[in-house]
């Protein structure tokens, strides 16, 4: 199955999401990728006008083995980005082999659907980037060492999902007192 | 002179509920669709949401319209399913409640003036369904498609919510589908107890019980 540019969907070495606001530090990403012969698909550069864009990208993230999600501190994600880490999460759920990597930039928050996952924390993208890039080659090749100094576990305290829920329970109780 | 009593309703007063973690249900009620709406609520309270619903305040002296209207404008989430969007009976009627709360929905997204409460909704289509042909304004908005089992349903609705803003971790939608026979289970139960009249909080409570903790 052909992409843009000629790209065969079940080629496809890693998928790349990256908000607009990181625009530049994204295609950078894709280029240093690419460079390493990696095959790269993203959705700001894969996609021609008057394609399906979800079609298309759940194609690419069916197919390829690995997923990057850039996080920024900068604003929250809009809508298309919400809704291709939906897409995302989904590929992942369908196949435990899948890596769903997320990339840090800076001091960001990281969403809770990647908590649990080992991610790449960029504090300071002007000096760290080329370190982070070959970091991410090698968690993307198996092979991140205990001396990579970028990579992180990205936990959710538990905690914060056992207040939801006691919340919930709390407010039907008192919805069911006062009926 | 006697105080009047007045009764509290879900979510004013002291009832009131966090708009950031509750999510409006607009999906059919009828028998077939039973346990796609089982579905979404047990996905919904699983992912650590409260759902909302018209059947939350029972028969009150309110008209219905305004009741669903208030449970939407205090929500920051809704979820909207089109299935019944299609001619039924030998009047081949479609049902429009859903396309109608739907549009309060969406023009609720554009009355919010803080960015982290701007309501958020999602659409759910069957496959193949042809909602573009009754409602063409809905084409260009992305519906999630399911083909109409709970299986396929719950991954979309729980990626959905998972994603958001205001989400907590979530468990993975295979361990919600095993665990859903049970929260159907113990629905039955309330259903024989109650007949059509099961009163919201007893359902969000049955899936409480039975979400992965």
């Amino acid at each position: 199955m052909l992409g843009v540019e000629g790209t065969l969907m079940n080629s496809i070495d890693v998928v790349v999401l990256y908000p607009p606001s990181a625009r530049r530090w994204g295609e950078k990403l894709v280029r240093q990728l690419k460079a390493q012969q990696l095959s790269v698909w993203d959705d700001r550069t894969a996609l021609a006008p008057g394609d399906d864009w979800r079609a298309e990208l759940e194609q690419a993230v069916d197919a390829a083995p690995a997923i990057v999600i850039m996080v920024t501190a900068r604003q929250r994600p809009d809508r298309h980005q919400q809704a291709a880490w939906s897409v995302a999460l989904q590929a992942d759920w369908q196949d435990s082999g899948k890596k769903l990597v997320p990339l840090l930039m800076g001091d960001a928050e990281v969403p809770s659907f990647l908590a649990g996952r080992q991610a790449l924390r960029v504090r300071e993208p002007k000096t760290e980037w080329d370190h982070a890039v070959r970091e991410l080659i090698g968690l993307l090749r198996g092979d991140a060492e205990k001396s990579d100094t970028l990579v992180v576990f990205a936990n959710e305290d538990p905690a914060k999902r056992a207040t939801r829920l006691g919340y919930i329970e709390q407010t039907a109780r008192q919805i069911k007192q006062a009926s | 002179m006697v105080a009047k009593e007045t009764r509290e309703h879900f979510g004013r007063g002291n009832l009131k509920t966090d708009p950031a973690t509750s999510v409006f249900i607009n999906c059919p009620y009828d028998r077939d669709f039973a346990p796609l709406f089982d579905a979404i609520v047990f996905a919904t309270v699983c992912c650590g949401f409260l759902p909302r619903s018209a059947l939350e305040s029972g028969s009150v002296a309110e008209p219905r319209m305004e009741r669903i209207t208030r449970a939407i404008f205090s929500s920051k989430y809704s979820i909207h399913d089109l299935s019944r969007c299609r001619g039924e009976s030998d009047e081949q009627l479609a049902r429009f409640n859903m396309p109608l709360e739907l549009g309060i929905a969406m023009a609720r997204r554009y009355t919010q003036t803080r960015n982290r409460l701007q309501h958020d909704w999602l659409l759910l289509v069957p496959e193949d369904h042809q909602y573009t042909r009754f409602v063409s304004d809905l084409a260009g908005y992305d519906p999630y498609r399911y083909d109409g089992r709970p299986e396929t349903l719950i991954p979309k609705v729980m990626a959905w919510l998972a994603t958001r803003p205001d989400a907590v971790a979530t468990p993975t939608p295979q361990d919600v589908i095993a665990l859903l026979p049970d929260f159907a289970a113990d629905k039955q139960a309330l259903h024989r107890q109650w007949g059509d009249e099961i009163p919201w909080a007893d359902i969000v409570l049955a899936a409480r019980a039975r979400s992965p903790a």
